[in-house]
């Protein structure tokens, strides 16, 4: 392997956070859509950076599988979105609050 | 060779087939079509299949795994049964409602059946991308897409969490099966990689089974999901993650993760706890008093070995039961003005009609953990494991809080046999719903009185 694992790992990991910290900080829906997307794209490459240190296709497949599962979700999410835009024309996560006690 | 393998998958084909083609059945007839798929799949289970090799397909046809297949069948059903008011009073799309039931069933069971990283993470992606739609299902419900895009954000970030956590247990061992992934690897590099997997794994399970720090989302979402959805994500979703939890994955074994572990358990115990008690609406009281009720459950993963899971597979059996009949007495007196969520909606209900305040009754005494009922069985072996197993501060906090549940438990029923003057004519509960909640009341009375039957069964299920 000519990139060793843990410069995979370290760049995944970053990446990762990254995605994280747009979600956390983020408020509007779509850009926390994006940021789980980068956090699902930090796992597919530590999957296949694994998957070239261990020498089997396992890692390669589930990234495979990864990106087929990430597609249903966000589907499943933007119909959300544009259900709540047109309900409420707003996307904003912090309008959502009807509900308290 | 194939047949075997086709035999061994046939409860899982049963309910896939079955979800796609309630499609094609006309609204009428489409939840109990989703009823007779969920019950052919649940007595499938039980028709004999050779062993079949179990890393060829990823999911177990074990004992244990078609025991739950068989519970979450049921839950499915059951809650197919309970939402026939709702389609003729709400409008429900009965098709699409029926399909994704069974759909998040079949999630439900492949995560209980996997035997490795892969189907874990598959099952549980196909449970909650059902549970996405379904919760948001209520249109006229104002709430109820808030409560949808409650459950998106967290259930996003927890599959997340649990994909990476996945990843890196990948890159610290190289397998995803479960069986060899326990022990840890040697190498200081190596360890840290997957103790830090593990940790995310555990993050993501304990979003998705709403333990504290990680439960903010639950009240929201009960309250705004249509009641028999919020029933069968309080029971089959969360004892789906348990069976797991129990079964499958032996995180105690990894030493590391034990206090974490503790500290999620003393944690929902308190906050739950302390979160319920100004609630008046049951459906958030419900929600709270099931991140106490998960608590309690991480005990018997704490407390690990046979005696645990025994014990913990009992308690699952007892919360689910008294939280199906809830959430579904809930649903039987729905009209067309909505669930009547609030104590004050509540108030008088045994002068309209007694059996059911009654059965309220029952179930929530039951949740309160009063003997004669399966509540106190549960809570009483599950407390000996774990006092066996010497977690003493432990027990100590969740006898505290079970003490304190008894005040916001007998709250609402209390305002149940309270003289109300508002002169509301509930509504009369129909066959399917009289089922339902008949059964779970039987299994709750049974399994307080004579628990025997049950240790047995599931003594005989346990890997």
């Amino acid at each position: 392997m000519i990139v060793p694992l843990g410069h995979v790992l370290i760049l995944s990991g970053l990446l990762f956070v990254a995605g994280l910290l747009g979600v956390l900080l983020r408020r509007n829906l779509i850009m926390i859509l994006i940021g789980v997307e980068v956090m699902l794209n930090a796992v597919g490459l530590t999957l296949v950076g694994a998957s070239a240190y261990w020498r089997n296709p396992e890692g390669q497949l589930f990234a495979l599988l990864l990106m087929a599962v990430a597609a249903a979700e966000v589907t499943v999410a933007l119909a959300l979105v544009v259900y709540l835009k047109r309900s409420r024309s707003t996307i904003d996560v912090n309008r959502f609050n009807g509900m308290q006690g | 060779m194939i047949w075997d393998a086709l035999l061994a998958l046939l409860p899982f084909l049963i309910l896939f087939i079955g979800s796609v083609s309630v499609l094609f059945v006309p609204e009428r007839r489409a939840l109990l079509f989703g009823v007779f798929c969920a019950l052919l799949a649940a007595g499938f289970c039980w028709w004999p299949c050779a062993p079949v090799m179990s890393d060829l397909l990823l999911v177990s046809s074990g004992p244990f795994a078609r025991g739950c297949l068989t519970v979450w069948a049921l839950l499915g059903a059951a809650t197919c049964l309970l939402s026939e008011r709702y389609r003729e009073s709400r409008r429900f799309a009965s098709p699409e409602f029926a399909a994704l039931v069974l759909f998040c069933v079949l999630g439900m069971s492949i995560l209980a059946a996997s035997t490795s990283l892969v189907s874990l993470f598959l099952g549980l992606e196909a449970m909650t991308l059902a549970f996405y739609v379904l919760i948001a299902f209520d249109r006229d419900n104002p709430t109820g897409a808030e409560a949808g895009l409650k459950y998106l954000l967290p259930g996003f970030l927890a599959s997340a969490l649990l994909a990476f956590g996945i990843a890196l247990v990948y890159a610290a061992t190289g397998t995803f099966t479960l069986q060899g992934n326990v022990s840890l690897p040697v190498g200081a590099a190596m360890h840290t990689i997957a103790i830090l997997g593990w940790t995310l794994i555990l993050c993501a399970i304990a979003f998705k089974s709403s333990l504290a720090p990680f439960h903010l989302w639950t009240p929201d979402v009960y309250q705004g999901a249509p009641a028999p959805v919020a029933g069968l994500l309080a029971s089959g979703s969360k004892g789906a993650v348990f069976a797991v939890l129990l079964a499958s994955i032996p995180l105690t074994l990894i030493a590391p993760m034990r206090p974490l572990l503790a500290a999620l358990a003393a944690l929902s115990m308190l906050a739950g706890t302390f979160a319920a008690l100004p609630q008046t609406n049951l459906k958030r009281m419900l929600a709270y008093s099931s991140v106490v009720h998960m608590g309690y459950m991480v005990l018997a993963v704490l407390t690990g070995h046979q005696a645990g899971l025994e014990a913990g597979l009992f308690y699952l059996l007892s919360y689910g039961a008294a939280t199906v009949a809830a959430f579904g007495l809930l649903a039987s007196l729905t009209d067309s003005n909505g669930e009547p969520q609030n104590y004050a909606a509540l108030e008088g209900l045994a002068g309209r009609s007694p059996w059911r305040a009654a059965l309220l009754t029952l179930f929530l005494l039951s949740l309160a953990g009063f003997p004669p009922l399966a509540g106190f069985m549960g809570k009483f072996v599950l407390f000996s494991a774990a006092l066996d197993a010497g977690y003493v501060w432990l027990v100590v906090l969740a006898l505290f809080s079970s003490l304190v549940s008894c005040y916001y438990y007998l709250r609402p029923v209390v305002r149940l046999f309270r003289p109300s003057s508002s002169s509301v004519f509930s509504v009369v509960a129909n066959g399917g719903e009289l089922v339902v909640l008949g059964l779970c009341a039987i299994i709750i009375v049974t399994a307080g009185m004579y628990p025997g039957p049950f240790f047995r069964l599931i003594a005989a299920i346990a890997p």
